[in-house]
């Protein structure tokens, strides 16, 4: 972490190796929260390089160097959702991987999957930043900008609304 | 209470666990550095004077060494502080004022809210160096300084030539900006001169930079405080390297700089560019090297300058001259010349340089004009440390023999698989500041480190050439000449 806080404050300082090794360090993390938002590799990469590009230009704005990485999140969060609001996008693909599992695991996973999406966008947001993407309740208060107590409500309110969907299509909790 | 909801949302995220990454997403990350530097409006730091020689622009950072003697003294002289970072690279300098071959002038002008001061100056019979401040910027602007000059009490141009100057650009919000302008003198300097400064400020019109004014400073010398006389050592020893003939004949101290005059035989089949890691050595482990400044050298095809670091008030008993290597290339390598059609190099150093690709790009001014250029792309090999931009003379010709100038000059970063990373422009003058606003592609190539020349996109009389002032290509043989 004390690392991190190096290099934004090189980064800072215009040394453009220090902002690509930030950015190199979070690679792995912004695709695949692209990817969970888009489910192409194309749209993904576009978003990585959307956020490079937005965070180098702001990177002089962020006062506090600890805070990058949900910062750097909170970027692409934006990006995503105003990607998908340009691009109207009425169905969400399925994610296409492959992977050995016996169907019925992979039918639960994907009508869970499905139900996620289904979920109120803000709901969808904290729930895959913490199931998914291993955020902890403070660093998604951040990234969302909101505070904690209010990320709990939403993700106990996004479990109830979960189990419920679960319930009416019947599908197995025995996973 | 929703365990079985949270294990299975764990088990959505060990699916994405397993989502390939993608080799190309660095491409991604470059490309994102990439865009943002076309969004950006880049401010170059690099001029060139098409009639005497290269000013170097530098903006400082990095740690400020300060020797004793020199804190103390500069703790008894008010404004000193300002100096020592300008100077503190260069040892000799360094030296000279610990020595106190400094003066303090204190001379101001005040104009349009600002003011501009010259505040200490050191001289020898060849040197005259300026140190200034610039006070009172409004916080909102960006200034720096252009042109200089130096006239008498009468107005008259003092012969003296800028080769050197520490100007930086203020950042929005200082109000300070101190500087220094290298003045080689070419004859008698008189005791009261004036100097000629205009300011500039930065803007995003199509101009680059509105002059704000031009600001004049009557200096003073005192007497008696610059008198030293330079010190000669006749060196006159001939070497071989590669049966090139290079004769070193004297070594000129003067206190804030020294100069060696080298001679090479018309004779020699290559034509030498310069000396690597040149060095003067008083045997005791002291050293004097070729600073920032110094690295500006004088070389036709039968003699030489070479500027290094002044050893004149430690006065050592011995003296040698070090070097490593030469940079040197076949005199009829000089020309590298360009099958434009075919996209081939016909003649040249073609071992060490290799043309890529020639393609066309656009470029948009700060007025949203566009212009077309052909971007040539080239790979060359051991570049070290040189700019590719010091490697070819400004102006090139066509098959015909008519003259153009190149008009920007590229270089890719280490990361990057396209150019922008370091350009310099330049218009038809040579003297205006430019951006660059788009960026060259070579994105589908494996190929990290090459470099660019932008030319004019028109008709050309196929071949065009290319001459080469300088070029990585060395020759290693260490050197070690006891000139004292």
């Amino acid at each position: 972490m004390l690392k991190i806080e190096q290099l934004v404050r090189k980064a800072q300082k215009k040394d453009h190796d220090a902002f690509y090794e930030l950015i190199s360090i979070h690679k792995f993390q912004l695709y695949k929260i692209a990817f969970s938002y888009f489910k192409n590799e194309q749209d993904a990469l576009e978003a990585v390089q959307e956020v490079t590009c937005r965070a180098f230009i702001k990177i002089k704005k962020l006062k506090s160097p600890q805070y990058f990485s949900t910062w750097l999140i909170r970027i692409l969060l934006n990006y995503c959702n105003d990607e998908l609001k340009r691009k109207k996008r009425a169905e969400v693909k399925e994610i296409e991987i492959s992977f050995e599992q016996n169907e019925t695991e992979i039918l639960t996973k994907v009508d869970l999957e499905k139900m996620v999406n289904l979920l109120d966008p803000k709901y969808q947001e904290v729930i895959k930043l913490k199931y998914v993407h291993d955020l902890t309740i403070p660093q998604i208060a951040a990234v969302v900008e909101s505070p904690e107590g209010t990320v709990k409500t939403w993700l106990n309110k996004s479990l109830k609304l979960l189990r419920k969907q679960m319930k009416r299509e019947g599908g197995s909790f025995d996973a | 209470m929703y365990e079985q909801e949270e294990k299975l949302l764990s088990k959505m995220k060990d699916r994405y666990e397993e989502i390939p990454i993608p080799s190309h997403i660095d491409f991604a990350i470059n490309a994102g550095i990439q865009k943002r530097n076309k969004k950006r409006k880049t401010k170059l730091v690099f001029t060139m004077s098409a009639l005497t020689a290269s000013i170097l622009i530098l903006i400082f950072v990095g740690s400020i060494r300060v020797s004793p003697t020199f804190a103390m003294y500069m703790n008894n002289i008010p404004g000193l502080s300002k100096v020592i970072e300008i100077i503190n690279y260069d040892k000799g300098l360094q030296s000279a004022v610990d020595h106190g071959y400094i003066q303090s002038v204190d001379t101001k002008d005040e104009k349009d809210g600002m003011s501009f001061t010259v505040d200490q100056v050191m001289k020898d019979e060849s040197n005259l160096i300026i140190f200034f401040t610039i006070n009172n910027i409004d916080r909102s602007d960006q200034v720096t300084v252009r042109e200089t000059e130096l006239l008498s009490i009468d107005g008259e141009k003092i012969d003296a030539s800028r080769i050197y100057a520490i100007i930086p650009q203020s950042e929005k919000g200082q109000t300070t900006l101190n500087g220094r302008i290298d003045y080689k003198l070419e004859g008698e300097l008189p005791k009261e001169f004036n100097l000629q400064a205009q300011v500039y400020q930065y803007t995003s019109g199509p101009e680059w930079y509105n002059e704000v004014s031009t600001y004049s400073l009557p200096i003073y010398l005192v007497d008696g405080k610059f008198e030293k006389e330079k010190e000669m050592i006749q060196i006159h020893k001939t070497v071989e390297i590669e049966n090139q003939m290079i004769t070193f004949d004297e070594l000129e101290i003067y206190p804030t700089g020294s100069v060696i005059n080298v001679r090479f035989d018309p004779n020699n089949s290559k034509k030498i560019f310069g000396f690597n890691d040149l060095q003067i050595l008083d045997g005791e482990g002291n050293k004097w090297i070729q600073t920032d400044k110094n690295s500006y050298y004088d070389l036709d095809e039968t003699n030489g300058v070479l500027y290094l670091e002044s050893s004149y008030f430690e006065n050592p008993e011995e003296l040698f001259i070090e070097f490593s290597s030469i940079r040197a290339l076949e005199k009829e390598d000089l020309d590298l010349t360009i099958d434009l059609t075919n996209k081939t190099v016909l003649d040249g150093p073609v071992q060490q340089i290799s043309l890529i690709e020639v393609s066309e790009s656009t470029l948009e001014n700060s007025s949203e004009e566009i212009t077309k250029y052909h971007s040539l792309y080239f790979k060359v090999e051991n570049m070290n440390n040189m700019r590719f931009s010091d490697l070819f003379d400004w102006r090139f010709s066509d098959g015909d023999g008519e003259e153009f100038t190149i008009r920007a000059f590229g270089t890719s970063g280490p990361y990057h698989k396209s150019i922008s990373d370091y350009t310099i422009m330049m218009d038809e003058n040579f003297d205006r500041y430019s951006e660059r606003l788009s960026e060259f592609h070579l994105l589908n190539r494996d190929i990290t480190d090459f470099y660019s020349i932008e030319i004019l996109k028109q008709e050309y009389e196929n071949p065009i050439t290319f001459k080469i002032k300088d070029f990585p290509t060395t020759i290693n043989e260490d050197f070690l000449i006891k000139i004292k």
